[in-house]
């Protein structure tokens, strides 16, 4: 089966920076497949997820859905791609909550009230629907990123990318949300710190260190892997 | 809420339950006719105030967002009455003291007025209906993205602002101490900003957004009141033309 996601030696690097950020990464997400990954802070998790959709320049191969993320196919890409960014309120384009929700089916041609509907269904999976004709701007923060999340949801795309989907939910929320993700038909790439909400949602676990990734399928091997990065770190930054 | 968002939909008249984009057309339409009106007669004077007056009652913002507009047009547009020995009345400035008090006075009445009229159309319009109430105004669509994203941003970009003050008064650089960090907030600020209008136009970007944002849903069958607000105000437009026009005394 071919994978929905897959990174083929991508090597990042910011424009004024003398290193990479990512160096020659290769890994693939399968269909109907979640993967969390995880990485120190400034490991290239955010950016690694910001390639994926073309905002960040890479050299190597990134494939959505076997659609080549290149110029030419942006669109496409991003079409198949449900985003979260880890600012929520960053990707909030409307003053109501439901208009923003249903704005990427409305954008495909779905009728309004079609579109409201799902809208509705998507903000009810993630217990705000009554929440749906309140303005963004009223709403705590974890509601927000729920709001965000819902209009990722709602279009039930090939593949997620979630960045730190549970930083700002309380723990209920967190294990509904865990729950809400096991269960959607869509394959998800997590960035995140959450080591608990991880092994309640992921199935395999990717740790980016140094530049390089490593793979596991017990959350808690990834974790030691992440702890031992962060002693090397740790010890590294102690002046002699 | 903070209360940046204090005047968004805090109405509660009669006119809040026109149609969202009745009641914009209407605040636009009598804004417009505030504008034209000529004010050297009282009949012009009179149809101002009174439209002005009108529309204040049937929005009823609360006394306190009165208080508010009332301060803020005394200090934006009454210090026009300063100007008044250096105003000019038809081309002459020999004309009597009382004409240019006059001259002065318009201009500080007709903009205490537009404040107004713009003040109460907010408060009739929660934030979240101006997107739907703009979609279903005929004008073009890459207009209606515009004003919906500079209202949009401009809240984020004021919720922003107020938590940096608040970070600010926190971290002690209140009061006299401020002055220490008067310096650095543009700085801070507008790193803060530039970000998040960089983050913005990703998420933009992502989502696809543009004109498809502006799409009309069913279609809305007017009130009796929806007609009744939209002829009142077009009458007011239009008597103001007339007037500017002379046509009318």
């Amino acid at each position: 089966m071919n994978p929905v996601l897959e990174f083929k030696s991508v090597t990042i690097r910011y424009p004024g920076n003398s290193k990479n950020t990512i160096s020659d990464v290769s890994f693939h997400v399968h269909h109907d497949e979640r993967v969390a990954l995880f990485g120190l802070n400034g490991s290239g998790k955010t950016t690694l997820l910001l390639a994926a959709v073309g905002l960040v320049p890479f050299t190597g191969s990134i494939f959505i859905d076997g659609i080549h993320v290149e110029k030419e196919n942006l669109q496409k890409a991003r079409d198949r791609t449900g985003f979260l960014f880890n600012i929520p309120e960053d990707q909030i384009l409307f003053p109501r909550v439901i208009d923003d929700v249903a704005y990427s089916l409305v954008r495909k041609g779905t009728p309004m009230k079609v579109a409201h509907e799902k809208a509705m269904s998507a903000l009810a999976a993630l217990r705000v629907s009554d929440i749906a004709e309140c303005s963004p701007f009223q709403l705590s923060h974890g509601q927000r990123q729920r709001i965000a999340l819902a209009g990722a949801l709602v279009t039930n795309p090939s593949v997620m990318l979630l960045d730190e989907p549970s930083s700002a939910l309380d723990p209920h929320g967190k294990l509904s949300l865990a729950n809400l993700l096991r269960s959607v038909a869509s394959s998800i790439l997590i960035a995140t710190h959450d080591v608990e909400f991880a092994s309640r949602t992921c199935s395999r676990f990717l740790v980016l260190c140094e530049n390089e990734l490593r793979e596991f399928h017990n959350c808690r091997d990834a974790e030691q892997c992440l702890l031992g990065n962060f002693s090397a770190r740790s010890q590294s930054e102690i002046p002699h | 809420m903070i209360d940046v968002f204090a005047f968004w939909g805090c109405g509660k008249g009669p006119l809040k339950s026109l149609h969202a984009h009745i009641r914009i057309l209407s605040g636009i339409l009598l804004g417009c006719g505030c504008m034209l009106v000529p004010l050297q007669s009282i009949t012009g004077i009179v149809l101002m105030v009174i439209a002005t007056t009108c529309w204040c009652v049937l929005a009823a913002m609360p006394i306190k967002m009165l208080i508010r507009c009332a301060i803020a047009s005394l200090i934006l547009f009454f210090p026009f009455l300063l100007l008044t020995p250096w105003m000019t009345v038809d081309s002459s400035a020999t004309a009597p003291m009382v004409e240019r008090f006059a001259q002065a006075g318009a201009i500080a009445l007709r903009s205490t007025c537009c404040l107004f009229i713009a003040a109460s159309t907010i408060a009739i319009l929660a934030i979240q209906d101006v997107h739907r109430g703009l979609a279903y105004i005929p004008i073009p669509r890459i207009i209606v993205v515009l004003i919906v994203q500079l209202i949009n941003q401009t809240v984020l970009l004021t919720e922003e602002t107020l938590r940096i003050i608040g970070v600010l008064r926190l971290r002690g650089a209140s009061g006299v101490r401020g002055i220490r960090v008067l310096f650095s907030f543009p700085i801070v600020w507008m790193v803060r900003m530039l970000f998040r209008a960089e983050r913005t136009a990703a998420a933009m970007t992502v989502r696809g957004y543009g004109i498809e944002a502006i799409t009309v849903g069913e279609s809305i069958k007017l009130t009796n009141a929806d007609v009744l607000t939209i002829i009142c105000t077009s009458a007011v437009l239009v008597a103001s033309i007339l007037m500017r026009l002379k046509i009318i005394a």
